[in-house]
């Protein structure tokens, strides 16, 4: 078993101020400088979270990473694959824009590229960073990093051979 | 000998040998295909052929990826029957292999359409990346290509060698394109879309005969029409290649039959992907259901239940998502509703962009959604978990529907149950 993180919404602590797609920019941006960020590369580098609005409610959609992702399932080139921090990322090499994957995300959060229709745009948490941008920039605490437990075998494995094997998988890598 | 024998080596063995290997990292996988290729993906021969893609692309997983999971793989080789009392299948070449756990994964074949004159040089399937080689040397110098079908795999095909220099007809039975997943409105922003591209559509028409001697020369159709083409492509549908276990007792409709662990009726022979015939979750009808993620997720349950862990399949349901001149398609579940059904469709025909959501008795049963197609995915979990989605129906009139507009209730079991489900 290892120990990852995950982003948490909170939606009731959302205010909708934005900050997560200003600061997913940022992140992305090539100066990582808020200010050379909206004032030359603003067009160029497109947030990977969205906010949406719906008064009083509004919230990031945002990819989960979800441990069994549906994305990466469906993916017909293997471009959306698991890294070892069972984050989902795409692999723009591999990928054609055949957009399998948002036809599978139930959150929404994979979007088609704006500067470039035939690929898709998703969190990437910030390259593994320990703490992504929009966690960093959220003023009112809606998106935190919470500690997740991943497993590397199917839990709640039924019978005793299966468990043997579960404990010599986890063990193997 | 391999504990796991796997027949096939596309979406479905893939998925296989990785749920094998999540439970079981040690006992030998075997797999025999008939192709001669390392697992490629499928659907991206069009992309191939039109040199949108080079070939290394074309792989679903890494070189590595056999070795890695310790996997013997027989590539050339082609599996003709299963001795199911022997434990056992045999080669063409007659040398038999012993199993103990064994999965049907061979896919299916491009059916042959009921036209006189074929089998003369020029006339192509669209299937596999062997189709796409000989097609390829083939086109060199030609000018003019008939695709017969006006399907998936016939639009695909006609888009690609458009993009390859040919002058190009489709010609389709039906009134209107993808009429095995799009309603007629929608079917005709995407003749727009395609007819602008320069592709000639016949509807309504088929090919009655293949003109020429030994090589295409033309196509007659049912109308007396003539036209003139030295490629001919045969996308006509699909059929499962079920005949290794044909005369063997095993439960064959379309396909092989499987439950939800994707077992058939024969003990330790599972079948999974565009082979295998399984309950649907709209209909409750056995089916098959000839898509790439249903491959691999039914492919991944077999694995885990080959390897001895109990897991049952989600109900698949036809899904899918294409484009064809930039113009994006996502469909999911059904296309037709009964008498009690409501049809909720926005459209905006100058953008292009066209939805339609069918709900019956209070859940949503079908999605159709062309040029804006982000958020699709919502759409689809309301419809393969059966949401109750009466109180936000008049929401999904909106083309940017997303989880902010579901009850509370409901988002929460969404980022409850998806983000960490199993």
């Amino acid at each position: 078993m290892t120990k990852k993180m995950k982003i948490e919404l909170r939606e009731e602590y959302c205010v909708g101020c934005g900050l997560c797609e200003v600061y997913c920019r940022v992140a992305h941006s090539q100066s990582r400088d808020i200010i050379k960020t909206f004032k030359k590369e603003r067009w160029t580098v497109e947030p990977r979270v969205s906010l949406v609005i719906e008064k009083p409610l509004s919230f990031p959609l945002q990819c989960q990473h979800c441990e069994d992702a549906p994305c990466v399932k469906a993916c017909i080139t293997g471009a959306m694959y698991k890294n070892e921090l069972e984050l989902t990322l795409c692999d723009e090499d591999k990928c054609v824009g055949c957009f399998t994957c948002i036809m599978e995300c139930p959150f929404g959060a994979i979007k088609i590229k704006e500067n470039n229709p035939s690929l898709p745009l998703k969190c990437d948490f910030c390259f593994e960073a320990d703490e992504p941008f929009c966690v960093l920039h959220c003023p009112n605490g809606a998106l935190t990093l919470k500690e997740k437990i991943i497993k590397n075998v199917d839990e709640s494995l039924n019978d005793s051979i299966a468990q043997v094997k579960t404990e010599e998988v986890d063990t193997d890598e | 000998m391999s504990k796991y024998m796997i027949v096939g080596n596309s979406a479905a063995a893939i998925g296989a040998i990785e749920g094998i290997r999540t439970v079981d990292k040690q006992d030998k996988i075997t797999v025999i295909s008939q192709e001669p290729y390392l697992c490629y993906s499928r659907p991206l021969i069009s992309y191939f052929l039109a040199g949108k893609i080079s070939g290394e692309k074309l792989y679903y997983r890494g070189k590595e990826f056999y070795e890695k999971n310790k996997v013997n793989l027989y590539l050339g080789s082609r599996a003709v029957k299963v001795n199911s009392r022997e434990k056992n299948i045999e080669l063409e070449d007659g040398a038999c292999i012993p199993y103990q756990k064994l999965l049907i994964a061979t896919g299916s074949r491009p059916a042959v359409p009921p036209v006189k004159g074929l089998g003369k040089d020029g006339q192509h399937f669209f299937y596999s990346l062997s189709d796409v080689y000989s097609l390829r040397d083939n086109i060199k110098g030609r000018e003019r290509a008939v695709v017969i079908g006006g399907g998936l795999i016939g639009l695909k095909a006609a888009e690609a060698l458009l993009l390859c220099g040919l002058k190009v007809t489709v010609i389709e039975r039906s009134p209107y394109l993808l009429s095995s997943i799009l309603n007629e409105k929608a079917s005709r922003l995407l003749e727009e879309r395609i007819q602008s591209s320069g592709i000639r559509l016949v509807l309504g028409n088929s090919v009655k005969e293949v003109i020429g001697d030994a090589r295409v020369e033309g196509v007659t159709l049912e109308d007396g029409e003539e036209i003139d083409c030295s490629i001919l492509v045969l996308a006509a549908g699909v059929k499962p290649n079920t005949e290794i276990l044909e005369g063997i007792d095993a439960a064959i409709g379309t396909g092989i039959q499987v439950n939800r662990r994707l077992e058939t009726s024969l003990e330790n022979i599972y079948a999974a992907g565009d082979v295998a015939e399984a309950e649907t979750l709209l209909t409750k009808e056995k089916k098959v259901i000839p898509i790439w993620p249903s491959a691999y997720c039914q492919g991944l349950v077999a694995g885990k239940n080959m390897a001895g862990i109990d897991r049952e399949c989600d109900e698949e349901f036809p899904r899918n998502s294409i484009s064809f001149f930039g113009l994006n398609i996502i469909t999911a579940g059904l296309l037709e509703m009964g008498d009690k059904g409501k049809e909720i469709t926005s459209i905006d025909s100058q953008n292009s962009t066209y939805q339609r959501i069918l709900m019956e008795n209070d859940r949503v049963t079908g999605m159709i959604k062309i040029g804006e197609v982000n958020q699709a995915g919502i759409i689809t979990w309301l419809i393969k978990n059966k949401v109750p989605a009466n109180s936000f129906k008049e929401l999904l009139k909106r083309k940017c529907f997303n989880p902010i507009h579901l009850p509370l209730s409901v988002r929460e079991k969404l980022y409850r149950e998806e983000g960490a489900r199993r």
